[in-house]
């Protein structure tokens, strides 16, 4: 998939991303089924953008970003990352050349309780990349970009001694972010950043995220499964079906004009805080197939309300439904010019 | 809805907790009514005080808890029964508890032992059910009527329980129901589990179900339908049900009314479009504020600034002052608020409504 929207090249790209898992039974972990966690998606993330990965649980969103940045190894598939005017295949990297450019891409994870180690202060979780990568000295330098680091995300540069558990949920998703900024990266890949925080805290960690964007021209990954929060963060969105991108469009028409049958569900089935909003989701058809016994054809025709006798039959290719606007709406669908699909916003 | 009694009524309920660092007062000086048929919403912050309501109405709470104040009553007939001062063990509160009301969980898993079938366990509700006291509930659906209990007539008595519980099953929505009577929880998918919990929270037919965040671990899709589900049982069943969630989405979706709880005690009260459309507490308009939307104007989000204080270091006055950007010095942070009509089934509790209502 290329996209003609700017001939500038991209931050990231992701050429046909592939990972199989092995299930396993039994002591001898004899393997009974493959699940194509993800299976062959592509996309680019251009500077500066916040591009969201959404879907219903266990799609392949995390493993998709923990594919890109090699927390696990791919199982075929490229990801290109530009930097400085080159370009290098991260799924080809490995050793200091890897390490390297793994600097440029840090992970936030979903639950701030987990990803902090407990018995580390704060100017050990967040100093620690800064040291391992020798970008400071131990000591006054490293405790003043600690302090600055902490100073970036809102929080008191006076905590920097304390372990994580004096931090509620909000504040240590601070820490992860602070952490995850150490090394100035240019590409941050937020796994359900706020999918485990309070509702009202949210709303902080989700401006921390964009204030911190604007004011270090950073480029997101957005992992989310909620939908109006993707809405508020992102500049395009991915929407993934077993997988696979079913659809990937700008914002405004994702949510103004959906092409995709799965996405309008989606859209229609999301909660919406006003007691006046009259979408109503449609009948749920099917259940939500197993990922190791993929539904031939297009995998979402068993709970597609429109789905023809081709859908089964048929893969639908990823093509651009809007060839003549700017900015392209990839979707996957064999009938997606012949439907008028609901975009939940009554 | 104000013309009729209320089914429930908690008033001036405190819960205390006992622990190691100190008394958490996790309830205090709760008070709101449920009104028969309707669908109560409650929402609030992680440890406002939800699931520990729902525990007490259902007095079934921890060994260091203790119902310090308040009263809890159901009416029975003629009768207002205070649950509060019932024995947990004894007989009139098992009467009333699973049977009358009833209560379905976040974690299916727990309703549920891993050890007997979805049939025996939903079977063994009915069962009891039937050879208990009757509740007062409306008109279940029921196809046939229940045989005489008793020794002999045990192979009826079996079958007619197996009948209702796939007929249960089926209304849930399960595809195949006499199958999945043998079925056990962990045979089942995630949004099964969920059903067949609901199944169970209805096979007594109770007249008030409580469900603490029954969608939480779903995705939208599913939770989507389990929601309109719930309404569906709900106006077949006649029950009312308190929908406890931190989802003011999920709240817009599902509730006729509101309650705003906020450490322990109410901070509004309203029907479900007063309660978004004309918030009054400063508590709720940021609530609401904070919250992204799937359709409307992109506003940029307002959170709400600083933190919940611990339930253990409780500010004076009302608790919310500390974070309140509306809170007056001197009064505020002296005095707690009790709840104040501001309009017809719109109570809040703030100083900014008292003498008339100033804001
Ligand atoms: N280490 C693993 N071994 C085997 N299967 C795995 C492993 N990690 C993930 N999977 C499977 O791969 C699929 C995709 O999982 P993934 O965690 O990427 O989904 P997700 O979209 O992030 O879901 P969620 O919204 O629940 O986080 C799932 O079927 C999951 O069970
Ligand atoms: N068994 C217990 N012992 C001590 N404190 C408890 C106990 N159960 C609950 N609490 C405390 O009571 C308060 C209210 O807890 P509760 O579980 O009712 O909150 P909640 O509103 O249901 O929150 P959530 O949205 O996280 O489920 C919290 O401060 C909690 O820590
Ligand atoms: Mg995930
Ligand atoms: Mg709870």
């Amino acid at each position: 998939m290329s996209e003609v929207q700017t001939s500038v090249p991209p931050l990231l790209e992701v050429v046909n991303l592939r990972k199989t898992f092995a299930r396993t039974r039994g002591l001898l972990r004899r393997v009974h089924g493959l699940v194509q966690a993800v299976d062959g998606i592509s996309f680019q993330i251009f500077q500066g953008e916040t591009l969201a990965l959404v879907g219903e649980s266990g799609c392949g969103k995390t493993t998709a970003g923990r594919c890109i940045i090699r927390a696990i190894e791919p199982t075929a598939g490229e990801v290109f990352f530009y930097q400085d005017g080159m370009k290098q295949d991260l799924a080809a990297l490995d050793g200091p050349a890897l390490r390297q450019a793994r600097q440029h891409i840090r992970m936030v994870f979903q639950d701030p309780f987990a990803s902090l180690n407990p018995r580390m202060t704060l100017l050990e979780i967040i100093g620690e990349p800064l040291l391992i990568n020798r970008r400071v000295r131990p000591g006054a330098e490293l405790q003043e970009r600690v302090a600055a680091l902490l100073k970036l995300v809102h929080l008191d540069p006076r905590y920097m001694n304390r372990y994580p558990h004096a931090f509620s949920g909000g504040q240590r998703q601070r820490i992860a972010i602070a952490r995850a900024l150490a090394l100035d990266p240019s590409l941050v890949i937020a796994d359900e950043p706020v999918s485990a925080l309070d509702v009202s805290v949210q709303a902080q960690i989700l401006n921390l995220l964009k204030e911190l964007q604007q004011e270090k021209d950073l480029t997101y990954l957005f992992v989310a499964h909620n939908l109006a929060v993707v809405r508020y963060q992102s500049d395009r969105i991915a929407v993934m079906y077993l997988g696979k991108i079913i659809e990937l469009t700008t914002r405004d028409q994702l949510f103004g004009r959906p092409l995709h049958p799965y996405t309008e569900l989606l859209l229609l089935s999301s909660p919406n805080p006003d007691p006046r909003s009259k979408k109503k989701p449609p009948d749920l058809i099917g259940e939500i197939p197993d990922p190791a016994r993929r539904p031939s054809g297009c995998a979402f025709h068993p709970r597609c309300r429109y789905a023809q006798p081709v859908c089964q039959n048929q893969e639908p290719p990823l093509i651009n439904g809007a060839p003549e606007a700017a900015p392209a709406h990839w979707v996957a669908c064999h009938l997606w010019d012949r439907l008028s699909l609901e975009n939940g916003q009554l | 809805m104000d013309t009729l009694a209320p089914l429930l009524q908690v008033q001036g309920l405190k819960v205390h907790f006992t622990s190691k660092e100190g008394t958490v007062k996790a309830i205090d000086g709760l008070s709101f009514e449920v009104y028969p048929e309707e669908v109560l919403g409650i929402v609030g912050e992680s440890g406002c005080g939800k699931s520990v309501t729902a525990l007490s109405i259902l007095n079934v709470l921890s060994r260091n808890a203790r119902i310090v104040d308040g009263t809890i009553l159901f009416r029975r007939g003629a009768e207002m029964i205070d649950i509060a001062r019932l024995d947990p063990d004894g007989e009139a509160m098992r009467a009333i508890q699973g049977k009358e009301i009833a209560m379905i969980f976040q974690e299916p898993m727990t309703a549920f032992s891993p050890l007997h079938t979805i049939g025996d366990q939903i079977g063994e509700m009915i069962e009891l059910h039937l050879l208990g006291t009757p509740s007062a509930g409306g008109t279940p659906p029921r196809a046939a009527p229940p045989p005489k209990p008793g020794l002999l007539n045990r192979p009826a008595v079996r079958r007619w329980v197996d009948d209702q519980t796939s007929a249960i099953l089926g209304k849930v929505g399960m595809p195949n129901p006499k199958e999945i009577l043998h079925a056990y929880p962990h045979n089942l998918s995630g949004g099964m589990r969920q059903r067949a919990m609901i199944a169970m929270g209805l096979s007594c037919n109770p007249r008030i179900l409580i469900a603490d965040e029954p969608t939480t671990a779903l995705d939208v899709t599913l939770q989507a339908q389990v929601l309109r589900l719930m309404k569906q049982m709900q106006a077949d069943y006649h029950m009312a049900i308190i929908f406890i969630t931190h989802d003011l989405g999920v709240i817009a979706e599902m509730a006729d009314r509101v309650v705003v709880m906020y450490l322990g005690r109410v901070a509004e009260t309203a029907a479900v479009d007063d309660l978004f459309h004309q918030p009054r507490h400063p508590y709720t308009q940021a609530l609401i504020r904070s919250v992204p939307k799937t359709s409307g104007p992109l506003e940029k989000l307002i959170p709400i600034e600083g933190t919940v204080p611990s339930p253990m270091d409780m500010p004076p006055g009302c608790k919310f002052h500390t974070r309140c950007p509306q809170a007056i010095p001197g009064r505020c942070d002296v005095r707690e608020p009790e709840l104040i009509p501001v309009a017809a089934g719109h109570a809040v509790a703030c100083w900014l409504y008292a003498d008339g209502g100033a804001a």
